[in-house]
């Protein structure tokens, strides 16, 4: 998860410098809408964030588990006395 | 990390510097190399027909008449008639210099010739890509709009959702192509 949420970084983080930082440093703060511009775009990049994240483990849990069950059925296969 | 790197990356961030003060003053008609294609793309997508609107950008006029749209930020489309505009707003510029860093900052070019060519690329990825994301926003908003879903703050989460949604499968797919690439 440490990794996926790693390679989020680049693209949230230029995300939330050309829709938050930039205006700001433009003087957009002021703007009456802008609190509400704000208020979009972080819920939005928690949602997607979220999302992502949650797509992922799930993901992550069902290969664990395919490779469980795989693992399982190959050791069924070999016989309590070794291969002949 | 590699000066090729270091100038490649320099230059989108100057790229997203100058795009933005470009943004702020833009025309629709300036903004018609983005406008233009997008309104094509939509009105095949949602089978709808945008048409060309000097001063103002593409509008679409429904047959039957829906209920007038009032865009987000944009006043001049809450006295108007037409069922939706694609205006300044929605060109998408701000996504195209997303897509344009994250393009460069993917390629991690090592030459100063990996450098100028991954910048092209990005270039041409990051047009490419704001035409089809875009595409994708505008569409849902006009589905949206046609069941009557929604208002400001759905439009804006559902732009923010699409955008940074395409982001990542942008920087992700890009990812990919270099290490295979490099492999």
């Amino acid at each position: 998860m440490r990794t996926r949420l790693r390679r989020l970084a680049v693209p949230v983080g230029i995300y939330l410098v050309v829709a938050l930082v930039l205006p700001i440093v433009n003087g957009a703060a002021g703007r009456a809408d802008f609190a509400r511009h704000c208020a979009g775009v972080l819920v939005g990049v928690c949602a997607v964030v979220g999302a992502i994240v949650a797509i992922g483990a799930s993901i992550d849990t069902a290969l664990a588990a395919a490779h469980r069950i795989a693992n399982n059925r190959s050791a069924r296969r070999v016989s309590p006395g070794g291969p002949s | 990390m590699t000066a090729p790197r270091l100038a490649a990356i320099a230059i989108a961030l100057a790229c997203v510097i100058a795009g933005k003060t470009y943004y702020r003053h833009a025309t629709a008609d300036e903004l018609a190399w983005l406008l233009a294609p997008t309104a094509v793309c939509v009105s095949a997508a949602t089978d709808t027909h945008f048409v060309r609107e000097r001063g103002v950008g593409y509008v679409y006029l429904p047959p039957h008449g829906l209920r007038p749209r009032c865009a987000p930020g944009v006043r001049r489309a809450c006295d108007r008639d037409a069922a939706f505009e694609i205006v300044p707003e929605c060109a998408g510029l701000h996504f195209l210099l997303c897509a344009l860093v994250v393009l460069v900052i993917a390629a991690a070019p090592a030459s100063w010739s990996a450098a100028a060519k991954s910048l092209a690329i990005a270039i041409a990825g990051a047009y490419a890509a704001t035409i089809v994301v875009n595409t994708a926003r505008i569409a849902i908003a006009v589905r949206l709009h046609e069941h009557a879903i929604g208002g400001a703050d759905l439009h804006r989460l559902e732009g923010t959702v699409v955008y940074l949604g395409g982001l990542c499968v942008l920087y992700s797919l890009a990812r990919r192509l270099y290490a295979h690439e490099a492999a």
